[in-house]
């Protein structure tokens, strides 16, 4: 049986059994199981094949640490198995192996590959020939990655973010997480801890504390801290700490932060080191205590401290028969020693594993000095425990800004000086003795609680200053100092894994020092040690000692890898958050889809692209009526003493002398010149100006409005009534009779002609109504409020029925415009244009009296001849280039086509295009190269279509 | 003159609102039994479209903002006066009113008058323009939390807290307009898309849609 009788503590009901299903078969678990130790007490023992080499794999941290138990669960790949909760129903698949887990065929990378694969193999090989990279692009792609992601309809699984702020954030519910939580919370602060577990309480739980863990964890949210069990945080960013939990991302702000992730147990480097069967120590006691499976039936331990013999004991006592012990250093220390010698258990001192073999799994050991490698012995067995000592996790408090130093008594890079509000507690902080770590963790909670501006007094500071003498003096008590694990060198016939995640060999590590990359950062870059999913937890120590075995340097002068987020793998889902984009819509939206609009995106906006046949939509314009919704349009108020003034130095013409109820263009340019955005200007009245921009630029101008009146400090207010105001235009021959039906104004030529405004009703709505267009024909632009948009729409829509008028989309309008040769600011023009280049110098007044912005550089441009001019062009043939096709001369490219359409009206295709000034003149004739075609134009200057503006103006 | 509409008004029709006609909008007055609307703001989480709120914009000097608004603003904070308006400074020379329709008349025109009296001071309707959303109940933050970074924990943002922010990523201001109940006012024309994200951000919590006749027996 692999079930051992019920544990102390155990998190399983061992009453409600569970039903999942793994590679297809029935398998059973209770409540409280993960996946991976429900499988493990079913007799499984290969859980994953490795990322390179497609070796078996088995549990070996039990925590979530390594990559070791990656599995699918429900077509979602990427997760651990051995901390995933075990639910009813789930079905479970391998990654990573085909055909099956057993059988896995590109196992014979690891038999035969070798040669061909050693570090930076991707950069050297698969390079020659060219033409087979097709080839090795789809045999690479088949066998990279882990695990193949389902489609995106076939996916189900909500993720979405949560944002918490919080006095204090404590990272890790072990003993000094859930203490420090508990003081800071004791003293009114807002507290939330995350724990990467299935319950808080750490190390306590599978080491025979789980009693003082639980009550400990009552106490905690009995002061309303809001425990986060089974959440990782993945990293540290300025104070928010983003925490995945399952499909959801926590985004904690906190205003202090106490590290309490404590330490991970360490891998030995040895031939064989990753087969079956070998388990860190935590792995092995979380596998017996919590899930009361039985790890093995005959064991070896390995360590290089105290860790592994406690282990030994609670195993033994456990059930599981301990063969040998063996430890490194060369005499036992403590009384951990006499302990398991009173167990009956042997312990070789002085002694270290040199290989494990087995097929698919862990079935003997051999064991020699460490002194000599001499008195090897061959131990059988089918679980080796090894503890090669502990490695506090520092990356968060990294990532914070914290400084490590390598502490040479217990071979730990510990934490120094930590950035204001942060404190690190407990074995994180190179602190040890469960009593010293409570403590620490209620200091750091303290303090944090302080930082953030908690129940700060004098008798606070007495209390936490004498907290931090016991502490001092219970730290002053001798240690037992660490023993680094000693390399025996690999076995001939066996790989000894630094990284397990990326396959990664001490040999690995030997070859890239050799080819010079010689420090830990390169090593890293060339070998990906530690840049797996578990992100160094299992390695970095590995590594670094390696580097330091093969530069003949000591480990605190190779150093740490940089510390980068995440620090946990999360699925991009996750990060990504619900699938929502921000959009803007009109009033009238509805409308247009019950008109079947094919809508598109256009800027941040969403408008109808046409009602499902444009060319008809231009024709209703030119020969009856059309209407489209403008709403998008930039609208802004700006109204004051000095509005006139302040329009006059932002535009390059005048405007403060335009007179109440006339419109006029305007092309706003930054300071250097260039072309920012267009529109126009009504007068409203002598203090107030209405300004229309186009759709994408409304934010931008709107802020650069107000930025140059924050500067200049002019009387006058700004208020964007871009979302307020609903805007369509009515355009066609028809239009002025549809406007008449629907309002009072009289909408004659004389009473209301080109360029005049009215603030009117139309139909019962209050609107202002400017006669302009962008189109080319006879047109109004109606502005009224959102609110009555679709009304107002509809109204214009039933008065325009006798006269055919159709709704017309952007493609129609791009089209009418692009006939009268009107620019779209942002499309036709780059960030290089100026009003000169763009032909539209006379919109410049060089002899205002005001100074305006980007004058200066315009003077410049007017004096000088610009290489590039905007032209409007006439294709010689049907042919309509695509926009962005290439104006050539010579065959080099030195213009660009912007806009083409083919024009039914005009009976040809036209566009506009950036060409040499020497080209620019009417008759030229350019050249335009377009996905390899050649095609020849004509150089049109001003409007292709009504060139007097008779129809518009009529 | 036509009814004026909500900029989610088909999104209402569509989920089952009732409607009536108040002070010129259509608005949404029920989605079915207003107990059911009722009990979910008050046990769990309710969302009602308040679009038909009027919002003024008044703009003048940061000394002038005081007297307009009849007594000094602290930013942060809005002042619910005797007409059930709100008066929001988002800046200290920026100012929103949101006043219930019937007020909104009087009040511009109150406010015309008071600013002509001032060297310069603008007062805009801007009404159109802006949609609210009212997010109430017990569970009303949790809702909030998945949209918004905005610390709306009840220590930080009491009753009457006015916090400028983003709101499911468009800017918005979140005003605490009761025990529990957040007032979102963002563009009209990102109403659907922020509609369309809140109530989906309420299905994990069972969150109901509720029309003005259960946010009124709440106010009762």
């Amino acid at each position: 049986m692999t079930r051992l009788e019920p544990q102390p503590g155990e998190r399983i009901d061992r009453r409600s059994p569970l039903r999942f299903s793994f590679d297809g078969e029935r398998v059973e678990g209770f409540e409280g199981d993960t996946i991976a130790s429900a499988l493990f007490a079913g007799g499984r023992r290969v859980f994953s094949r490795s990322f390179k080499y497609h070796r078996p794999r088995g549990l070996l941290c039990c925590s979530g640490a390594c990559a070791n138990c990656l599995v699918a669960v429900d077509g979602r790949p990427g997760v651990r198995a051995c901390t995933e909760p075990l639910r009813s129903g789930m079905a479970v698949e391998h990654l990573n192996a085909w055909p099956s887990l057993e059988r896995d065929v590109m196992r014979a990378v690891d038999k035969v590959g070798g040669p061909f694969t050693p570090p930076g193999f991707y950069y050297k090989t698969m390079i020659r020939p060219r033409r087979l990279w097709p080839l090795f692009e789809w045999g690479l792609r088949r066998i990279a990655g882990l695990g193949k992601l389902t489609r995106r309809d076939e996916r189900e699984w909500r993720t979405s973010y949560r944002r918490r702020h919080a006095d204090v954030l404590v990272i890790g519910g072990g003993l000094a997480g859930l203490s420090a939580a508990v003081a800071a919370a004791e003293l009114g602060a807002d507290v939330v801890l995350v724990d990467d577990g299935a319950e808080a309480g750490g190390r306590l739980l599978h080491e025979g504390s789980h009693e003082r863990a639980r009550s400990l964890a009552s106490a905690a949210r009995g002061h309303g801290v809001e425990i986060l069990t089974g959440a990782s945080a993945l990293g540290y960013y300025d104070g928010l700490v983003p925490v995945r939990r399952g499909g959801v991302l926590h985004q904690i702000r906190a205003r202090a932060h106490v590290a309490a992730t404590g330490t991970i147990d360490q891998p030995l480097v040895f031939a064989g080191n990753d087969l079956p069967g070998v388990m860190t120590s935590d792995g092995a006691l979380r596998l017996t205590a919590l899930y009361g499976v039985r790890p093995g039936s005959r064991a070896v331990v390995a360590t290089t401290g105290d860790r592994g013999l406690r282990a030994a004991l609670a195993l033994h006592a456990a059930g599981v028969p301990i063969a040998l012990v063996v430890d490194e250093r060369s005499e036992p220390v403590t009384a951990l020693a006499d302990s398991l010698a009173e167990h009956g258990i042997e312990v070789m001192t002085g002694a270290m594993v040199v290989g494990a073999c087995g097929d698919d799994a862990v079935q003997r050991v051999t064991v020699a000095r460490v002194a000599d490698r001499g008195g090897e012995r061959v131990v059988h067995c089918d679980l080796l425990v090894v503890s090669g000592g502990s490695a506090p996790a520092t990356s968060l408090l990294a990532q914070a800004g914290t400084a490590m130093a390598f502490e040479p008594h217990s071979g730990q890079f510990l934490p120094g000086e930590t950035p204001a509000h942060v404190q690190a507690a407990g074995e994180l902080a190179g602190i040890d003795g469960d009593e010293a770590i409570e403590l620490s963790g209620a200091l750091a909670g303290a303090r944090a609680a302080i930082a953030a501006g908690a129940g700060e007094d004098e008798a606070l500071h007495s209390r936490i200053a004498g907290e931090q003498t016991e502490l001092d003096r219970m730290l002053a008590r001798p240690a037992t100092p660490a023993v680094t694990p000693t390399f025996c060198g690999a076995a001939a016939d066996g790989k000894a894994f630094v990284c397990l995640c990326e396959d990664v060999t001490d040999k690995d590590i030997a070859y890239s020092v050799a080819e010079g990359y010689d420090s830990i950062e390169l090593s890293k870059r060339y070998t990906t040690v530690t840049m797996g999913p578990c992100q160094g937890r299992m390695c970095q120590l590995a590594a670094i000692r390696a580097v330091a075995r093969q530069t003949g340097v000591d480990a605190p002068a190779v150093g740490q890898t940089t510390a980068r987020p995440p620090w946990t793998p999360v699925a991009m889902g996750v990060l990504a958050g619900r699938p929502f984009e921000p959009a803007k819509r009109s009033s009238i939206h509805a409308r247009h889809r019950a008109l079947g609009a094919n809508v598109m995106w256009a800027g941040d906006w969403r408008r109808p692209y046409d009602y499902g046949d444009p060319a008809l939509e231009v024709r209703a314009v030119h020969d009856a009526a059309g209407i489209i919704d403008l709403s998008s349009l930039g609208k802004l108020l700006v109204r004051g003493p000095q509005a006139g003034q302040l329009l006059d130095r932002l535009y390059p013409n005048r405007l403060s002398n335009l007179k109440v109820g006339r419109l006029r263009y305007g092309v706003l340019n930054s300071d250097a010149g260039r072309i920012m955005d267009d529109g126009t200007v009504f007068g409203l009245d002598e203090d107030s100006f209405y300004v229309t921009t186009t759709s994408s630029g409304a934010g931008a101008v709107e802020e650069w409005f107000s930025w140059w009146m924050a500067d200049w400090d002019l009387d006058a207010h700004i208020t964007d009534l871009t979302q307020t105001l609903a805007a369509v235009n009515v355009a066609g021959p028809r239009a002025r009779a549809i406007l008449q039906r629907l309002t009072d104004m009289d909408c004659s030529p004389d009473a209301f002609g080109y360029l005049d405004g009215r603030q009117a009703h139309v139909a019962g709505i209050p609107a202002l109504v400017l006669r302009i267009g962008f189109v080319g024909e006879l047109g109004y632009e109606i502005h009224a409020p959102a609110a009555h948009g679709q009304a107002l729409w509809d109204a214009i829509a039933q008065a325009g029925a006798q006269d055919a008028i159709r709704p017309f989309g952007l493609e129609a309008q791009r089209v009418l415009r692009l006939q009268k040769g009107h620019v779209i600011v942002g499309q036709d023009t780059d960030g290089e244009s100026n009003a000169y280049s763009a032909s539209m110098g006379w919109i410049v007044k060089l002899d205002k009296e005001e100074d305006f912005v980007g004058r200066w550089a315009l003077e410049l441009a007017a004096e000088r001849a610009h290489a590039e001019t905007l032209v409007g062009f006439r294709m010689s043939n049907g042919a309509v280039p695509h926009e962005g096709a290439a104006v050539v001369v010579d065959g080099a490219p030195v213009g660009r086509v912007t806009s083409a359409r083919h024009s039914e009206r005009l009976g040809h295709a036209i566009g506009l295009a950036w060409v040499p000034t020497a080209l620019r003149d009417a008759g030229s004739q350019i050249a335009i190269v377009d996905e390899g075609r050649h095609y020849s134009a004509e150089v049109v200057r001003g409007a292709f279509y009504d060139p007097d503006n008779e129809r518009q103006r009529g | 003159m036509p009814l004026a509409r909500s900029p989610v008004e088909h999104e209402l029709v569509r989920a089952g609102a009732s409607f009536e006609v108040r002070d010129g909008w259509n608005v949404a007055t029920r989605f079915g039994a207003v107990a059911d609307e009722v009990q979910a703001a008050r046990c769990g989480v309710a969302i009602s479209d308040r679009s038909w709120l009027a919002t003024i914009e008044v703009q003048a000097a940061a000394q002038h903002i005081a007297t307009l608004a009849g007594g000094p603003l602290q930013l942060g904070r809005a002042r619910r006066d005797g007409d059930g308006c709100w008066w929001c400074p988002l800046t200290a020379r920026r100012l929103l009113v949101v006043a219930p329709p019937s007020r909104v008349a009087a009040l511009h025109d109150r406010l015309e008058e008071a600013a002509g009296a001032l060297d310069f001071a603008s007062v805009v309707d801007v009404s159109a323009g802006m949609a609210a959303v009212l997010v109430v109940g017990p569970r009303a933050r949790d809702l909030l939390a998945t949209l918004t970074a905005l610390d709306l924990r009840a220590r930080e943002a009491p009753v009457g807290a006015l916090l400028p922010g983003s709101v499911a990523r468009v800017p918005a201001v979140v005003l605490h307009e009761r025990d529990s109940g957040f007032l979102v006012l963002f563009g009209a024309a990102q109403a659907e898309y922020v509609w369309t994200v809140m109530a989906d951000a309420g299905e994990p919590l069972s969150a109901v849609f509720a029309g003005s006749d259960a946010i009124e027996a709440l106010d009762a």
